[in-house]
């Protein structure tokens, strides 16, 4: 008895201190990993690596941050919602997934037994990788699922999101900042150089020994 | 009385004396002329000496004007200071030296330089008008180099 209340105590210090066990998670898993949240148990150890492996990759490159989330059925949740497309948004929401400023995360939850499955983008992304995500989802994802290969389907899925998105243009966007930071410097150095070079020219010029190209100008001749 | 001296008349010098005054009214830029006996082998550089040895380097917006003459040598050299350099047109010095060298080789030397003087004093007046308070030092505005560098 006194050991449950002990327990009861640390549990509720735990909710309590967890920010993301706030008022906000309403039913909702609490995520177990930053990128493989298999609640289902459909995934086998290779491919959770190899999807790791992935976002990480994604994640350093483009800053984009995407999660994989697979569950039974999205009722075994007491969140309200009706079906896998809300309950990814929810989703996506209470855990906050991506970059706030650029609202770029990646969501893709896969309800096994609802045989569903659902991409959140955030709205930081373009309305055409709607149908980017449809294809892959219908072309990489669901012949998999079809044979009961779970673990495949999500595979081939995450590979073909990551290919979407790690294109040579969204490193660049990343970087923006940093590119346009750079190329400002890079200016500025350069037209620093030439007012160096025109003021040290400025100082030298009347010493005897340089010719007429390092003075301001004129011109000799004999008569 | 100096040899290098003696090759301007009284005459002369008052007309080039009367050609620089009447530059320098309606510009703030200097304008000076120096009468050297030989210039070496690089005339060019003799005159930036005499530029920096009559201090005409040391005007705070560069814009001093040198005509530069060494007899032995017949040599002529003007020379433009940075800023007038740069918004004079590009053949603007050319253009003097030939007004000045063709009046030279007549003999026309006070004659040559007046007209010199009066083109280089029109740029800078356009681009640096005269300013109150300057102050024009004319006993300065002809050096001869048997006379300690002038100054």
């Amino acid at each position: 008895m006194k050991r449950t209340m002990k327990m009861a105590v640390l549990l509720f210090i735990f909710l309590v201190a967890s920010p993301a066990f706030s008022a906000q998670m309403r039913g909702y898993p609490y995520p177990v990993d930053e990128y493989v949240n298999d609640y289902a148990g459909v995934m086998n150890p290779q491919d959770a690596k190899a999807i790791h492996q992935k976002f990480r990759d994604l994640e350093s490159r483009t800053g984009i941050e995407a999660v994989v989330v697979t569950i039974n059925d999205f009722n075994d949740y007491i969140t309200g919602d009706t079906s896998v497309e809300t309950f990814a948004k929810s989703l996506f929401n209470v855990w906050g997934v991506g970059n706030k400023k650029e609202n770029d995360g990646i969501l893709i939850v896969v309800a096994v037994k609802a045989r569903e499955c659902y991409i959140k983008m955030g709205d930081g992304y373009d309305n055409k990788y709607d149908s980017v995500m449809k294809e892959i989802i219908e072309q990489k994802m669901i012949p998999h699922f079809k044979a009961n290969n779970f673990s495949r389907g999500i595979y081939e899925g995450v590979s073909g999101v990551v290919g979407k998105l790690s294109t040579t243009w969204a490193v660049i966007w990343r970087y923006r900042w940093q590119i346009t930071v750079a190329v400002l410097l890079i200016l500025l150095l350069l037209s620093n150089r030439t007012t160096y070079t025109t003021s040290r020219w400025r100082h030298r010029h009347p010493t005897p020994s340089t010719a007429r190209s390092s003075f301001g100008g004129g011109a000799s001749g004999k008569w | 009385m100096s040899a290098l001296r003696e090759f301007f008349t009284e005459e002369d010098k008052t007309g080039i004396l009367a050609a620089i005054r009447e530059a320098e009214s309606r510009t703030s830029g200097e304008i000076r002329v120096r009468i050297e006996k030989s210039a070496g082998e690089n005339p060019m550089a003799a005159a930036c000496a005499a530029f920096e040895k009559l201090g005409m380097g040391n005007t705070e917006i560069h814009n001093g004007v040198l005509f530069f003459l060494a007899i032995d040598d017949r040599q002529f050299v003007i020379l433009g200071d940075d800023a007038i350099n740069e918004k004079v047109p590009k053949d603007f010095w050319e253009e003097v030296r030939d007004v000045v060298i063709d009046n030279f080789r007549k003999g026309l030397f006070a004659k040559g330089l007046a007209e010199g003087i009066k083109l280089a004093g029109e740029q800078l007046a356009m681009y640096f008008p005269h300013e109150r308070g300057d102050i024009n030092e004319l006993p300065d505005a002809i050096s001869f180099a048997d006379e300690g560098g002038g100054q």
